[in-house]
């Protein structure tokens, strides 16, 4: 078991690497957005580090959908999918690959990119350290929830639309969490490890939900 | 028998709620009958073709 | 006497009944429409004072939030048992809850911007209850759109209701979280539930509103389901032959 998870992941990672435009894409795609953003409401330090970790959040969830119609389709489409799904390896496990797989290509580079945020938006050491920390936990929850949108809209017409509709209500409770982290850790009396734990247990609850549910939608999209 | 009181000057937003209250729930059931109509007549178009086939 | 309910889990032999059922179900729900309209405005003190007149908005406002929020939860009730019984009759059922679901939580937006304009003097606050609402509507507006989405009924049926599974475990976490963005205080704007406090001809009224609205939910649910049946099975038989077809 443990060594398809490990073949799933390395096929991926080896197959993204040989596209590395679609990597660079999407952290290209996070660095435009959070520029954009000074330059639409304005250049004023204050208001700025107020934003910093609303944009940097959005950006990234935004950042992490743009990869999620690939995440399957291409399986879907070259007959490799209904190949796993017959495979007696549990189907949870190549889930989990897969989904491994897009956090390490698309989640992890925002991760290590996102100090640029605290660059641009004069935040210091210790909010940045905290977003970077935020993000480590937040961003494998928008690839495992995003798994499930990508697994139901899979071989649709204009299916990356209807993916962000599905998906962005259910990145509420991430978005809410892991920006306010970042504004609480700022704060005299803060209590950052409240925020921190809650977003590990939401983590953990989109472990044990979305590989069964995107499994069980692989299989409907695959009938 | 109570008396209506006067609402005021919230006529308009109560008006405005009870306005789009009552637009809708008319509006929905009347949608659904010219629905039906079109599921129908797309009904009898599909039957028909099938006794063309048949004859 | 024995009623064999699984009769009725075919969509031939619930057609006919949705159709003798729906229009009773929209008359009732009229007339106590009309009942709970006229103790809401007519038969209740005025407890307050002429200037909180906007308060009749209650009326509207609970019960179509009541029912935008409760009929999710039948949706996600017939999914549920679309996929464990596999009945067709389960999935259109999820199918046709689905706009009149949204229609309610939009309305309960509305008027309660109507309410909160002249009370909170503004249209919109992100009151903790709004935005679940709002958020509410939205994964109405997702369930639909993967619904319309997908050509083969069969496939739209199971995927939007793993959609709705997934919507029935994160909407505790949603509404949590946008009631708390803050641990460690938990502080709702709206005010706590006051049910108790309320004069009893206002919540009589009230309840008189929300049972109608329900009513009218199930007659309008029936309808829709009936367009429903027609459309997925007209190449049956029964559906040929039935009279209105012909």
């Amino acid at each position: 078991m443990f060594k398809t998870y490990i073949l799933i992941l390395q096929r991926d990672l080896t197959l993204a690497l040989r596209h590395k435009t679609e990597v660079l894409t999407t952290i290209f795609f996070f660095i435009i957005v959070i520029s954009l953003f000074p330059l639409g409401v304005g250049i004023d330090k204050e208001l700025l580090q107020k934003i910093a970790p609303g944009v940097a959040w959005i950006a990234a969830l935004l950042a992490s959908m743009l990869a999620l119609e690939r995440l399957f389709s291409s399986d879907y489409e070259d007959g490799t999918l209904e190949q796993m799904l017959l495979s007696p390896q549990p189907l949870f496990v190549i889930v989990l690959a897969k989904v491994s797989a897009h956090w390490l290509l698309t989640g992890l580079p925002l991760v290590l990119i996102s100090p640029l945020v605290g660059l641009q938006y004069h935040l210091d050491f210790d909010r940045v350290i905290m977003m970077m920390l935020a993000l480590l936990i937040g961003t494998p929850i928008l690839s495992l929830l995003g798994a499930i949108g990508a697994a139901l809209t899979l071989g649709l017409r204009g299916g990356g639309v209807l993916i962000s509709l599905l998906l962005l209500p259910l990145y509420i409770p991430v978005l809410i969490y892991g920006a306010g982290v970042v504004v609480d850790s700022a704060l005299f009396n803060n209590n950052t490890e409240t925020y921190l734990s809650l977003l590990m247990g939401f983590l953990i609850l989109s472990l044990v939900l979305s590989p069964w549910a995107t499994a069980a939608a692989l299989r409907i999209a695959s009938e | 028998m109570g008396s209506l009181p006067s609402m005021g000057d919230y006529g308009f937003y109560i008006g405005a709620s009870y306005g789009l209250a009552l637009l809708f729930m008319l509006l929905e059931p009347w949608l659904l009958g010219r629905k039906k109509r079109s599921v129908i007549k797309n009904v009898q178009r599909f039957v028909r073709i099938n006794k063309n086939r048949h004859d | 006497m024995r009623i064999n309910w699984f009769k009725y889990a075919a969509p031939a032999n619930f057609y006919p009944i949705a159709g003798a059922l729906a229009p009773w179900f929209i008359a009732l729900a009229g007339v106590l429409a009309i009942i709970g309209l006229y103790w809401g405005f007519f038969q209740t003190p005025d407890i307050l004072t002429d200037q909180k007149q906007y308060y009749r908005i209650i009326f509207v406002h609970v019960a179509s939030a009541w029912m935008g929020m409760w009929l999710y939860a039948m949706l996600v009730l017939w999914a549920l048992i679309g996929i464990i019984f596999n009945t067709r009759l389960s999935y259109m059922f999820a199918a046709a809850i689905a706009p009149t679901g949204a229609m309610f939580t939009f309305l309960s937006l509305w008027t309660g911007a109507f309410w909160g304009e002249p009370s909170w003097g503004t249209w919109w606050d992100w009151d903790p209850r709004m935005t679940s609402m709002l958020i509410l509507l939205f994964l109405y507006i997702g369930y639909m759109a993967l619904q319309s989405a997908i050509d083969d009924p069969r496939r739209s049926d199971k995927a939007s209701s793993v959609l709705a599974m997934v919507g029935l475990v994160m909407v505790p976490v949603i509404y949590w979280s946008v009631n708390c963005p803050n641990p460690a205080e938990c502080a709702a704007l709206h005010q706590s539930s006051s049910m108790e406090q309320i004069d009893p001809n206002i919540r009589n009224a009230m309840f008189i509103m929300v049972a109608s609205f329900w009513i009218y939910s199930f007659g309008v649910i029936m309808l829709r389901i009936r367009n429903i049946i027609l459309e997925r099975e007209k190449q049956t038989r029964w559906v040929q032959e039935l009279k209105e077809c012909q």
